[in-house]
């Protein structure tokens, strides 16, 4: 990732996207009047608040030169599609496969990938993992699955 | 019922055969994150809220707490051998605690920290017993505006209190109150921001959004990094016998740094034991007559801010458990397991529920008994804990958050949020965003809005009523003071300047 980023302009930027955001979807709920509230008033209240505290960080940041913390993309990506592989193979392959491919590829993130580490980790790990959330806490997840 | 009724019954929950157990995973949980540096004790604490759900509600409530104040013994661990603190809280450790063992005193150093440790817990743990009953009677009488106006504080104080810009602080809180109102609108029935998912009708988890924010941005930022100090000190049981000239040197900076911790941890928003412990150094280092030998392993210079951090970490439960007003993220999340064992947090809690609170408060001596015990011949074992290489930590942590999150509705649908959460979270955080106000706000959120709905309800939409009630105008003039105190103070030095 570009490492240039000035640190409260983009702050600001986000918080003023998610602020309009906010906004556009609050409109749609009703607002009502300050003694009978509708669902709408808090969050466009709080949604005029970000826009204003996103300004306010954009403008303030004008003056400063600090940038953004580099984020690493490889972990980000590894470590998220981890997370979305084992949401998607859970309950279709299981808790075994679905745990190996977790710790596989957020192993990926380190460059190279210390293989011998990452197997030690699955065989030492998921049968730790399997007794204590399915066997103990009795979370309904198969330990092998096909199903699709 | 008297104090030592009270304390009769605490000591019955707190000595049953279950909460013991709970207290000792927590305690030793805790002192294993904290000797790590990587994972901070709100990673862990983050990472076992899902296993509390399945315990009783005290049972849970003792864990989690063991695992936050054991973590603050166990962080000065990795502080004094390798210079690199195990948490936050104990980074000004690392100042005094280093030289200590470059000098070969790393055993006294170590046992110097626990005992300041076990001291300034206690002390704060008598605050907590002796403040919390009056206090929460005198907030039985609170309405609801002054609710409202007194958690408006404490998201004011936790968004302005931070280093970097005021208006991302602010805008932390605001993202976290939005993620709270996600979901069914408790007056009108409405859905709101659910996108049609069905599975966001109840919100989001609060170990979603802790997960997201404190397990998945730690992952991405640490994982595949290589820890750069090297371990060399060895510690022996002989080497941590303290000179009776130790002992001395740290008398009173231990009781200055637990009186100094004590009322730190009391403020909302403070930040806990890092503030706490900051100030304790620099209390010492004024008062003392050999300030050079500050940064060169002074004896005081370690004990008091580990006692003031310990003290800390346990008078923060006193806002927590008494007016339901957590000053930091962790008490945030210890308020949400409350929440979710459907426990309102409040000042009824001592007296609806008189074996929780006595039996938690009592646990905490009981879980500092045994870390103070179960360090001295364990020391070897935390210090050798400092050679686990990286490698194998974060995928574990991965496997724990997605299994955690599961865990906590058997949906797939949640573990797909923490993917999208953990990856946005890490953005905004890159970009100066604060994960510890964003949680008291998610925390808070709902609370704080049907105390202002509440309040408008009954002065029929009179906004007055937050200035008439003399409790609530009181919170609100704070507020506008630490406001303009912040501005001004941000006017005066534009770039705070870091100290070395």
């Amino acid at each position: 990732m570009q490492t240039g980023m000035r640190k409260d302009i983009g702050a600001g930027l986000i918080a003023l996207a998610i602020g309009i955001g906010v906004c556009w979807i609050s409109l749609g709920y009703r607002i009502g009047t300050p003694s009978r509230m509708g669902p709408g008033l808090v969050p466009l209240a709080l949604g005029i608040v970000l826009i204003l505290c996103g300004i306010g960080a954009a403008v303030s940041g004008l003056r400063s030169s600090e940038t953004a913390r580099p984020m690493r993309a490889r972990p980000m990506v590894m470590v998220t599609l981890s997370l979305v592989v084992f949401a998607l193979t859970i309950e279709r392959l299981g808790f075994v496969p679905a745990s190996a491919l977790l710790i596989v590829l957020s192993g990926l993130s380190e460059s190279p990938p210390k293989w011998i580490a990452l197997a030690v980790l699955c065989v030492v790990l998921i049968p730790a993992a399997y007794f204590l959330f399915i066997v103990l806490l009795g979370i309904p997840a198969p330990a092998f699955a096909w199903k699709f | 019922m008297g104090v030592v009724d009270n304390l009769l019954l605490g000591l019955e929950t707190a000595l049953t055969f279950q909460n013991l157990i709970y207290c000792l995973i927590g305690v030793t949980v805790g002192m294993v994150v904290g000797v790590l540096p990587g994972i901070g004790h709100l990673t862990a604490i983050s990472l076992l809220l899902p296993l509390t759900f399945y315990a009783p509600v005290t049972a849970g409530l003792v864990m989690l707490a063991g695992i936050y104040y054991g973590a603050q013994y166990g962080g000065s661990i990795a502080s004094i051998m390798i210079n690199m603190p195990g948490t936050a809280s104990s980074a000004v450790i690392c100042l005094d605690g280093y030289p200590l063992t470059r000098q070969g005193k790393a055993g006294t150093a170590l046992i110097i920290t626990t005992i300041a440790s076990f001291v300034g817990s206690c002390i704060a743990i008598s605050l907590l017993i002796m403040l919390s009953p009056p206090l929460a009677r005198a907030a039985l009488s609170f309405h609801s505006a002054d609710y409202f106006s007194m958690m408006a504080l404490g998201l004011v104080a936790a968004g302005t209190l931070i280093q970097g810009s005021k208006f991302i602080g602010a805008a932390s809180v605001t993202v976290g109150l939005l993620l709270g109102i996600v979901g069914t609108d408790v007056s009108s029935g409405a859905m709101r921001f659910t996108f049609g998912a069905p599975e966001l009708f109840d919100g989001i988890s609060i170990v979603v959004i802790a997960m997201a924010f404190f397990g998945v941005t730690e992952v991405m930022t640490s994982i595949g990094l290589a820890r750069d100090h090297a371990l060399n000190a060895k510690v022996t049981l002989r080497s941590m016998m303290p000179s009776r000239a130790d002992l001395a040197e740290s008398r009173n900076p231990i009781l200055r740094g637990s009186m100094v911790g004590s009322a730190v941890g009391i403020l909302p928003g403070a930040g806990g034991g890092s503030m706490a412990a900051f100030m304790a150094y620099a209390v010492e280092k004024r008062i003392s007559k050999k300030p050079d030998s500050f940064g060169r392993g002074a004896i005081p210079g370690i004990s008091a801010p580990e006692a003031a951090n310990n003290a800390a970490a346990q008078s923060a439960f006193i806002p927590t458990l008494t007016l339901g007003i957590p000053g930091d993220a962790i008490m945030a999340l210890i308020l949400g397991a409350l929440l979710v064992h459907g426990i309102t947090p409040g000042p009824q809690v001592i007296a609806d529920s008189p074996e929780l609170f006595w039996g938690l408060a009592v646990s905490f001596l009981v879980g500092n008994f045994i870390l103070l015990i179960l360090n001295i011949p364990m020391m070897g074992v935390w210090v050798r804990l400092l050679k686990i290489p990286p490698t194998y930590l974060f995928p574990a942590i991965s496997l724990f958050i997605a299994v955690g999150v599961y865990s906590v509705a058997n949906i797939s649908f949640d573990v797909f949020l923490v993917a999208g959460l953990g990856l946005a979270a890490y953005v905004m955080v890159a970009f100066g965003f604060e994960p510890a106000p964003l949680l008291l706000g998610y925390v808070l959120g709902p609370l704080i809005e049907e105390n202002f709905r509440r309040a408008l309800l009954i002065s029929r939409g009179d906004f007055m009523v937050f200035i008439d009630r003399p409790i609530s105008a009181a919170f609100l003039v704070m507020s506008v003071l630490l406001v303009i105190w912040v501005a001004l103070g941000a006017r005066k030095n534009p770039a705070p300047v870091k100290e070395s």
